[in-house]
């Protein structure tokens, strides 16, 4: 029914009227003249129907050997469209423009997508098959797909197979990535255990070597925790690598200190920069930026999107934003604010493996600027491995 | 013989009868299928004889037939079939 009625719209067709006359010797007439009319209707000695083109022209004929008279209600369809739109003369032009731009970009590479990596992102994956030509915007034929899994799988270590698939429009890279086996080149060079902080001990887990310290004592930076050096029954002596963790509290005191008068940037205006990227193709849309002075440059990009897909087609922009390097004398809250955020930026680093029990913080302002003091109570493993320097001596029988 | 009684059946009839022959095949008889009371397909008409909202007749050779009902419409209508639509009340042969 609906593709019939498509093909209708398609052809074209009008609906009419007629009236007067001997409406069923007319229906008669059609159909003897092979007149195919539709949706017959009779109201009031007025008969509705519906037609195609051909068929209404050979109507009025017929109607008029009945005796009715036909009147044209409305006409439906593509024919009597395309003529009423005949001066617009952009349409078909327009029309073919677009069957050749659909036809012309389906040759290439909308979007690029990876399937089957866990623990690699994406961004580590794709730029590798973009160094070897895969990308959005080349055309499909100019890719060996094989050819470049193949040369994918030398340029990383950390996949174990990878394919790459042209579907249509989309290319899909499948990747399997690398189990990371267990390393067996121990280190066998006879090492000990020092401290690498001083502090009190508070657990020593031993898994090669003989402990030279015991839980409770203190220890400080430099001293031997655990020695390499193993003593057997028989008195000989064995080297090894010693292995322990060594738990130790410590303490740290951290200083930060921010001038009352500093240098600082002080941003004065920001430029912009707009890309169109199309298919690969960028071109600038905007005015070139004049680089006068100092500036910290950023960009971002906003493509179209299919889903969670995306589109070779968006807009890139660039900011520039332009500063001057100034003594400033900031106020007092942002000086507390930029000493603060120094400050816990460099504790942060300094106590990343650390667990800290207690800590006590001070600000301290004078007139050259502004103090942090922090003092850290915290437990961590203090143990590091360094070689042992073995001395071999010739005793009176010529061993050693 | 089988106990069938063949009433007013010509011969043409019977051996369709006997052999299982649809009998519009044979005798010229017209289809005519009903989807409820809603739709009607007749084929080979030879010819409107009443047409308006309640009443459609159809002439259709060897006898006539006529659709009474409401909103009663041609849909389509051809040399080889006519299709009516509406509320079909009843259906007489004539």
């Amino acid at each position: 029914m609906i593709f019939q009625r498509f093909q209708d719209y398609i052809k074209g067709f009008v609906e009419f009227s007629a009236r007067g006359g001997f409406p069923e010797r007319f229906i008669n007439l059609c159909s003897s003249n092979n007149i195919e009319i539709k949706n017959v209707r009779m109201y009031k000695e007025t008969i509705s129907a519906t037609c195609n083109i051909k068929a209404y022209r050979k109507i009025r004929h017929t109607a008029k050997k009945a005796g009715m008279r036909v009147r044209l209600i409305k006409k439906h369809g593509l024919p009597f469209l395309i003529y009423k739109k005949r001066k617009r003369i952009g349409v078909i032009p327009g029309l073919a423009f677009l069957v050749a731009m659909t036809y012309f970009l389906s040759g290439y590479i909308w979007t690029i997508k990876v399937n089957g990596n866990e623990n690699i992102p994406d961004e580590e994956i794709i730029p590798i098959f973009e160094s070897l030509g895969v990308k959005t915007g080349i055309r499909k034929g100019d890719i060996n797909t094989k050819d470049i899994a193949r040369k994918a799988l030398t340029e990383t270590d950390k996949l174990m197979w990878a394919a790459v698939n042209a579907d249509a429009c989309k290319i899909t890279i499948e990747v399997k990535e690398r189990v990371a086996g267990e390393t067996e080149t121990e280190d066998k060079t006879p090492s000990n255990i020092i401290a690498a902080e001083s502090g009190q001990i508070i657990l020593i887990e031993n898994f090669l070597g003989t402990p030279l310290a015991e839980v409770g004592s203190a220890v400080e930076k430099g001293d031997i925790i655990v020695s390499g050096a193993v003593i057997n029954k028989d008195e000989s002596v064995n080297f090894y690598n010693a292995q322990a963790n060594v738990y130790a509290r410590t303490k740290k005191i951290h200083t930060t200190f921010i001038p009352a008068t500093c240098k600082m940037r002080v941003y004065e205006k920001l430029r912009k920069k707009y890309f169109i990227s199309f298919f690969g193709v960028t071109f600038c849309i905007s005015l070139p930026v004049k680089s006068d002075g100092e500036y910290t440059f950023s960009s971002g990009e906003d493509f179209l999107k299919s889903g969670k897909d995306k589109l070779p087609a968006g807009i890139i922009t660039e900011r520039y934003a332009f500063y001057e390097l100034k003594n400033v004398k900031p106020d007092e809250n942002c000086a507390r604010l930029l000493c603060a955020e120094k400050h816990f930026r460099e504790t942060d680093r300094m106590l990343d493996e650390a667990e800290i029990e207690k800590s006590t913080t001070k600000m301290q302002k004078d007139k050259t600027g502004y103090t942090i003091e922090s003092v850290f109570e915290c437990v961590e493993n203090i143990g590091e491995n360094k070689k042992m320097d073995i001395i071999l001596e010739n005793n009176e029988n010529g061993a050693y | 013989m089988g106990g069938k009684s063949y009433g007013r059946m010509n011969l043409t009839e019977k051996i369709s009868e006997e052999l299982g022959i649809p009998k519009t095949v044979v005798s010229g008889f017209n289809r005519i299928e009903l989807s409820g009371n809603k739709e009607a397909v007749i084929n080979d008409c030879a010819g409107i004889l009443e047409y308006s909202g309640e009443r459609i007749k159809i002439n259709m050779g060897k006898n006539t037939i006529l659709f009474s009902g409401c909103d009663l419409c041609m849909k389509e209508y051809g040399s080889c079939q006519a299709r009516i639509t509406g509320t079909i009340a009843y259906i007489e042969f004539g």
